[in-house]
């Protein structure tokens, strides 16, 4: 037995004693047992205070033994692994563990700001809104700051989280949320059947309260029964075991989420483990066997460490061997006082009194007060908690003046059972009050798929929990087509019965608590009535009742039960509470899973990455491609430079540049033609085999969609291409006319943007280059192969290719295209046959700045606000056939002259830039809303010009050619002069591309 | 003289290294390698031509699948692609081979370049499938000859069981092939990962 476990029992429980695990709490160095928590570990130890509550700074310590621990969190590991608010009820001991408590300064013990706790009467529910209220500036600089320096928890770690996390999906017939005697014999009953069945249970051993319980069931002691279930479960084929899991929420199509605390338990994760697993489960059919949560009793001084629920005692004391005090008081207003004066008296701690609010006790009550020697106080409340940081005495008041002061250590208390009817809720379903039961059960209409069984449905009797779990879990498996025995239900012992609920003991000194996280407390709710905050969902508001991270586990009934109380309504009347999930904290960690940094989402690589990372081109994100910004050359100062070489490289030599992220879509069929014809906008169904056209495609309701071209290599084959951003919303709109809107026509559409690596030849020189690769004989010559025209060629040397005369440059320009495969090598051989033609590979940015100097619009322009009209590309609407988009695009509010249009801006200082996203404005008028005229979309340095240029939209843009106007960047600080010009700077004529 | 010819290069080149990735010890609970088909077409039947086609491929002996599977024969694989698609494998004549045969009531396109295959195998690889695909893939409901589309790691994937090993092969498009390579390593870890050399 190790020195520093003052509180250990030296027989029975689920631990390890031949193990000794140390670990630290606040600096001090402690052990405990393999099957301890935290919790109980600390309990093992002596400590009893544990945090500071979240408002007033209280001294507390651990009120439960499981997930619904609203006191005792703290801060568990260090470093980068470090995390708040961890419950010390489902932290798993390990060797080596590191927690610290939260909420204190300079020391647990010794708290300044609990001197909060001094002016309490001035931090009552709504005290932030009523004082912080003026002067309103005073908000976000100082009380804001102010209140979150004295609340808050624990902190977050700091540095990026080393572990990582995963998710998986995971299908089932039969999934049974919760092993206690119902969960185990549900999934039991459906296994025996040959249904797949997930069991998932939080804890990190099966068995719920049959692990807690000094019980018989089958003839053998409760803990003993359940991992012999345990065993049987774990040795089936179809069965999928999940302890350390949390089903955290329900969701449509019998989806569940779920966290696996994989490693949680252990110092850092194995290696190739994950901390944690989120597990989207799939199931047929669900059982939920969630149990019950206890409800503490709302009398002064519940908070006080040393108070804890009856049923976390008898935990600490049957399962882990701990002895939570030397001298209890047991407050109860149910026969499972008994069960704990019974269970306490065993474990060699003196029973001082039971105090049973009913004036008359069972035969049950009076057998075990007598067994245990303690005194029955029937008809009697707690009303008056003694002790700073822990129970020192209580006081009871009998109701006819009465009172008794009793020295105690621990005061277990109970009011009773609070079905966990939360995933009941999730889809919307309200839990209906059982008034016979005094509780909360779950609605008739549970969520498709679901049934509940055991205490979560309200049975609290042992035997009836075994038997319905058994019933369900054959029924479920039934429905799933499997054929189903129920099991003979296991004998059990006798049953304690459960009493009316006492929601209030009245009288007393000192604040009664509600919800302990959040130090909401009886007085609170009163308030909160008397000012009109009735409603339960007001009332969560105004009080931030079961708004902790605990979610109200053990308040919200309550305190829905006080309101009912204080407004002199039935609890029915008053409303109901349910849930969201998760119904426990999940990390961020386990929803991202593998989605972290650099694989936040996948990136896609043209076919020349591995040519131009050689190049050391520098990358930028494009969707979800990664392309080349520019190639940067030794001695560049900044991507500046880089780009206007690029820049004059295509207008005076030769460019090449990977394109294959434009949308490749192949159009086949009898009627391709006339579908194209309906797709786009300006009548391509005029195109002949071999050419190209540009193609303008509208959206259904007007605006324009993409811009792109298409190209006729057969009579009933097409090659669309559409916009690096709008690939997947052409194809699919594509889809969708061909399927929906036309069925009748016969096109087949496919995808081939990744078939194809498509590169791009520009400049003056590109024929020369060009005329290296393409195999006899293939004549390029102008007027062989002139703008617009289309071809399937071989290059290099039987090659299979397609080549295009399309220039988005305004030079001389073609585009290759040739099987992804030979991408990366025909960008080698490019450059080899253009070294002496002075050829260079140009990236996004100069790309971009060839199209500002050729006014074509692109994805700020494209931008689903603007129309043909805006694009001013009016005049390639078709006026003889029908397209979609036709009727919208001619409502007059699309084609009013006074809509902002495409303009070219040039500074009328030369020496200034511009800025995309700086408004234009009419000169001599104040800069505000109402004289906005538009905006610049693009902008840059056009090195072929020496000055800056943009493109803008500009309210009736069209007809103020000439016109100065003010280009007013207010976020950036700049005000200068530009001139509206036409878009098209450079060659405006279109002589270069046709040569 | 230049050599004018042009190098093949596969999107995994130098990211699909040959080896033993995660656990290192016991045997492999998943292996993976690169597989390079000769020639891929997409096939896509044209409007009312769906009675005709099966006839007209019946001389290759290849019957296509009508249902979320694959077929094998005449050396070709056809995989369901959706309602009158079909992917097909074979040889690198396998777009003008069919072109000849069906070219009149489908539409034949040549996809042999469009993705990048994986062939995945081994006693945990439903395990490690688990974690990016939402398709149950039990024994009971999925089993050799069954195919399927959906998503992995935010990437299209089109998949399909091939024996009882089990093993599957994944297609998904050449530009992700860097990062489903990534994530499927990532989740092989815990089970150790054999990268094998590429399948010609």
């Amino acid at each position: 037995m190790s020195g520093t476990q003052t509180r250990r029992r030296e027989a029975g429980g689920l631990i390890d004693r031949a193990t000794a695990l140390g670990f630290r709490f606040d600096g001090r160095a402690m052990t405990g047992h393999p099957g301890d928590t935290l919790a109980s570990a600390l309990l093992a130890n002596g400590v009893r205070l544990v945090g500071r509550s979240f408002k007033y700074h209280r001294p507390r310590g651990i009120l439960s033994a499981g997930p619904e621990e609203p006191n005792a969190l703290v801060e568990l590991r260090a470093g980068a692994r470090r995390e708040a608010n961890t419950r010390a009820t489902v932290a798993e001991l390990f060797d080596g563990l590191e927690a610290r408590s939260q909420n204190r300064f300079p020391s647990l013990a010794l708290d300044l700001l609990a001197a909060g706790g001094l002016v309490k009467p001035f931090l009552a529910a709504g005290f932030y809104y009523k004082t912080f209220m003026w002067p309103k500036a005073f908000w976000e600089r100082v009380y804001e700051p102010l209140i979150r320096r004295a609340a808050g928890l624990g902190r977050a770690a700091r540095e990026p989280d080393p572990d990582h996390y995963e998710k998986a999906h995971a299908h089932c017939d039969v999934l049974v949320i919760g092993s206690g005697p119902a969960g185990l014999m549900a999934a039991l009953t459906a296994a025996r059947s040959g249904a797949r069945v997930i069991i998932a249970e939080e804890d990190f051993r099966l068995g719920g309260r049959a692990l807690s319980e000094n019980r018989q069931i089958g003839g053998q002691p409760a803990q003993a029964w359940a991992a012999s279930a345990a065993a049987e479960l774990a040795g089936m084929r179809e069965v999928r075991v999940l302890p350390r899991t949390s089903v955290f929420g329900v969701y449509d199509g019998g989806q569940y989420g779920a966290v696996e605390r994989v490693s949680d338990h252990l110092p850092v994760p194995p290696e190739h483990q994950p901390r944690q697993r989120m597990w989207r489960i799939v199931a047929r059919r669900c059982v939920l066997a969630a149990g019950a949560i206890e409800r503490p009793l709302v009398f002064p001084g519940n908070d006080r460490p040393g108070v804890m629920l009856a049923g976390a005692v008898r935990s600490y004391v049957h399962r882990f061997a701990v002895v939570p005090g030397r001298r209890a008081v047991i407050f109860a207003t149910h026969d499972e006082a008994a069960t704990t004066a019974a269970d306490l008296a065993a474990a060699g701690i003196t029973v001082a009194a039971i105090v049973d609010p009913r004036a008359m006790p069972s035969a049950m009550l009076r057998g075990a007060a007598g067994l245990s020697g303690a005194r029955l106080l029937s008809g009697s409340v707690v009303d008056t908690v003694h002790g700073g940081h822990g129970v020192e005495a209580v006081e009871v008041a009998d109701g006819r003046g009465g009172r008794v002061r009793l020295d105690c250590d621990l005061l277990a208390m109970s009011g009773g059972w609070n079905p966990s009817v939360h995933l009941t809720t999730h889809l919307g379903a309200r839990p209906v009050w059982d008034a016979a039961l005094g509780a909360f059960v779950p609605a008739a209409s549970l969520p498709p798929g679901m049934a509940v069984a055991g205490a979560a449905a309200g049975a609290f009797e042992l035997a009836e929990d075994l038997a319905a779990g058994a019933r369900a879990g054959a029924f479920a498996a039934e429905a799933c087509g499997f054929a189903a025995t129920l099991p003979n239900g296991p004998e059990t012992n006798d049953e304690p019965a459960l009493g009316p609920p006492l929601w209030r003991v009245r009288g007393g000194r000192g604040k009664a608590f509600v919800d302990f996280q959040n130090d909401v407390g009886a007085s609170d709710i009163d308030l909160a009535a008397r000012e009109g905050f009735r409603s339960v969902e007001h009332l969560k508001r105004y009080t931030t009742l079961g708004m902790a991270t605990d979610q109200g586990k053990t308040a919200n009934v309550t305190g829905l039960a006080l309101m009912a109380e204080i407004t002199a309504r039935s609890i029915p009347e008053t409303g109901t509470t349910t849930s969201r999930p998760p119904f426990t904290p999940v990390s961020i960690g386990a929803l991202a899973g593998h989605h972290r940094g650099r694989a936040f989402r996948p990136t896609r690589l043209p076919p020349t990455h591995h040519w131009a990372s050689a190049l050391d081109a520098v990358f930028i994100e494009a969707g979800p491609w990664l392309r080349a910004s520019h190639y940067p050359r030794p001695g560049e100062a900044n991507w500046m430079v880089s780009c206007n070489r690029e820049v004059a490289a295509v207008r005076q030599a030769a460019g090449l540049c990977d394109v294959t992220t434009l949308g490749k879509i192949d159009v086949q069929g009898a009627d391709a033609m006339h579908f194209l014809g309906l797709i786009y906008a300006n009548g391509v169904d005029t195109l002949a085999v071999g050419r190209v056209r540009y193609g303008l495609m509208l959206r259904e309701d007007g605006f324009v969609m993409d811009d792109g071209t298409v190209a006729r290599l057969g009579r009933e084959h097409f090659i669309v291409t559409t916009t690096t951003a709008h690939a997947v919303d052409v194809f699919r709109h594509m889809e969708h006319a061909r399927q929906w809107l036309f069925p009748a026509l016969d096109v087949q559409l496919a995808s081939v943007t990744e078939q194809w690596a498509q590169l791009a030849i520009a400049g003056p020189r590109s024929r020369d280059v060009l005329t290296r690769l393409v195999d006899a004989p293939f004549d390029l010559s102008n007027a062989a192969f002139p703008y617009m025209a289309a071809a399937e060629l071989t290059v290099c040397g039987g090659v299979a290719a397609r080549l295009f005369r399309i220039s988005f440059s305004g030079e001389l320009a073609y585009e290759l295209a040739v099987p992804a495969r030979y991408g990366d090598a025909l960008a080698r051989r490019l450059m080899q046959a253009g070294a002496e033609f002075g050829i260079a590979p140009y990236g996004l940015e100069a790309l971009g700045v060839l199209r500002i100097e050729k006014g074509h619009p692109a994805g700020a322009e494209l931008n689903g606000q603007t129309t043909a009209h805006d694009l001013r590309l009016d005049r390639l609407l078709s006026k003889r056939r029908d397209f979609i988009g036709r009727a919208m695009a001619a409502r007059p509010v699309l084609t009013d002259p006074g809509r902002e249009t495409l303009v070219g801006l040039r500074p009328v200082d030369r020496r200034s830039p511009l800025r995309a996203g700086a408004h234009l404005l009419p000169q001599g008028v104040a800069a505000n809303p109402a004289s906005d005229h538009g905006h610049i979309t693009s902008a840059a340095y056009s090195p072929t010009l020496g000055h800056w240029i943009g493109l803008g939209l500009l309210r009736g843009g069209a007809a103020r050619m000439g016109e100065t106007v003010r280009a007013y960047d207010a976020l950036r600080g700049h005000d200068d002069l530009a001139e509206v010009v036409g878009p098209v700077f450079v060659d405006p004529a279109g002589e270069r591309l046709r040569g | 003289m230049d050599d004018v010819s042009l190098r093949a290069r596969s999107a995994l080149e130098g990211v699909l290294r040959p080896g033993r990735q995660g656990a290192a010890s016991g045997p492999p609970g998943v292996t993976v390698r690169e597989w390079m088909p000769e020639g891929v077409a997409s096939l896509a039947v044209r409007r009312g031509q769906e009675a005709v086609l099966p006839a007209m491929l019946g001389g290759l002996g290849l019957t296509l699948p009508n249902r979320p599977g694959w077929t094998e024969g005449g050396g070709l694989n056809a995989v369901w692609a959706g309602p009158g698609r079909w992917l097909v494998f074979g040889g690198p004549d396998v777009v003008a081979l069919l072109g000849a045969r069906v070219g009149s009531i489908a539409a034949i396109t040549d996809q042999t370049d469009a993705r990048v295959l994986l062939r995945v195998s081994g006693p945990r690889v439903r395990d490690m499938l688990a974690k990016g695909i939402a398709i149950d893939l039990h024994p009971r409901t999925f089993g050799p000859r069954d195919a399927a589309s959906t998503t992995v790691a935010h990437i299209v994937v089109h998949f399909w069981q091939l024996d009882d090993a089990p093993s599957y092969d994944l297609a998904a498009p050449r530009g992700f092939a860097g990062s489903l390579v990534e994530w499927l390593v990532a989740a092989a870890a815990e089970y150790g990962l054999e990268i094998l050399p590429p399948l010609d």
